[in-house]
């Protein structure tokens, strides 16, 4: 068990006009671990998770990212192409919906393909193959990889999104609900494939969710944000079977079982 | 013989915010000690805290107050004040729980939901122990490709 960090953040603060986003927030994430922010909308989940990405600033705090040679940097003090590079490749970012992340005027084979141009490749043959394969990953059929992502289903649409993020075999993904808005039917199937790759690749992620079912099963800790203030954090089946702060308790409380 | 887990003054109690605050006093000062090959059982009438202390052992529940130490990697590790990471550690190498109620992924195969707890084999390999372990628990083979939903509760 390494006890380098892969993510730390320490003392972050944004307001929103009158608006606590985040209100002393400290996160840390270790290689290969799934941590998950839950809470109610407009808690804050989001805002932290665009934060840790670099997506936002923070008006003050800092979050350090350990890069592959060992050395640490701020992200938001890096030079904005430094940050654009991380996200095109030891990043990745999966978004709640499909259509913020894929191109839809570019093939479903284009778009998992792209990514690895990004990073300078240019054998097409070797990147569609590339491309064929992952989409063999998450499930779509190689017979697709030419059609527009417009004549995908939302299920498809979001494991695409998935494919496209994962070509780059990236250290640390960031998840903003993943399975939100979709069919029951398919968020089952996807939860499992986003569990068995993270496992099987070994990828730290960041998820954001308001269904603490989903946190459970991906999630090895958790944290719970209520009006900018993370209330709880800890072992996610410890948290939610046995919840200590009173905000926790109610959230846990208000789910509904079928 | 050596131990392998121990508590001592093991305390806990719930305090239930959503009902006035009331506070439920569930283990009061619970010492206990399990050596290798040992088997302990917890009995008592419904109510006395038998599944709250086992719960607690497995880190499921948060301790009030006391230790809880297993032995892991030959050294004690105590569950009550361990990182969540290291708590990860100990019960994917150390500790396991059977539950009265299997929590998984729903439409997920039997055979993979077992295999998926399989470390440092090959996914083939791992397939292959879960099959075997499946059968000697007297599943047959033409369960195993369903998912655990459809199985009676034995």
């Amino acid at each position: 068990m390494t006890d380098e960090t892969l993510l730390s953040a320490r003392g972050l603060n944004l307001r929103f006009g009158k608006i606590a986003a985040l209100v002393n927030v400290d996160a840390d994430l270790w290689p290969g671990e799934v941590l998950a922010i839950v809470g109610e909308s407009g808690s804050g989940k989001t805002t932290l998770l665009n934060v840790l990405s670099g997506r936002i600033a923070p008006q003050s705090g800092v979050v350090w990212y350990r890069a592959p040679d060992g050395r640490l940097v701020d992200v938001h003090a890096m030079p904005a192409p430094a940050l654009r590079a991380l996200h095109r490749s030891d990043w990745g970012f999966v978004h709640q919906n499909p259509r913020d992340n894929l191109r839809m005027a570019v093939t479903a084979g284009g778009n998992v393909g792209e990514r690895l141009m990004a990073q300078g490749r240019r054998n097409y043959g070797s990147i569609r193959e590339e491309a064929i394969a992952w989409l063999g990953q998450v499930e779509i059929d190689a017979s697709r990889v030419d059609d527009l992502p417009r004549t995908f289903s939302g299920g498809m649409l979001q494991r695409l999104q998935i494919a496209r993020t994962l070509v780059t075999n990236p250290r640390l993904v960031f998840m903003d609900e993943p399975t939100g808005g979709l069919d029951v039917s398919v968020q089952a199937r996807l939860l499992d494939l986003i569990r068995s790759l993270v496992r099987r690749l070994n990828i730290a992620a960041v998820l954001v969710t308001h269904d603490l079912a989903v946190a459970r099963l991906l999630a090895h800790r958790i944290m719970v944000m209520q009006a900018g203030c993370v209330v709880e954090a800890g072992l996610t089946d410890q948290v939610l079977d046995d919840p200590q702060h009173p905000y926790t308790q109610l959230l846990v409380s208000s789910v509904l079982t079928a | 013989m050596t131990i392998m887990l121990e508590t001592q003054a093991l305390s806990k109690q719930f305090l239930l915010h959503l009902q006035g605050g009331i506070s439920i006093p569930v283990l009061d000062h619970v010492d206990m000690q399990v050596s290798a090959g040992e088997c302990v059982a917890l009995a008592g009438p419904s109510g006395a805290g038998k599944t709250t202390l086992l719960r607690s052992l497995y880190g499921n529940y948060r301790a009030g107050s006391g230790a809880i130490r297993v032995r892991h990697r030959g050294e004690m590790v105590d569950i009550v004040t361990a990182s969540p990471r290291l708590v990860v550690e100990v019960r994917d190498e150390t500790l396991g729980y059977v539950s009265q109620f299997l929590r998984v992924v729903p439409r997920v195969p039997a055979v993979e939901i077992v295999a998926e707890a399989a470390r440092g084999m090959s996914a083939e390999e791992a397939t292959r122990r879960a099959a075997a372990m499946l059968t000697r628990l007297h599943i047959p083979t033409r369960l195993h490709g369903l998912p655990p939903a459809t199985f009676s509760g034995g």
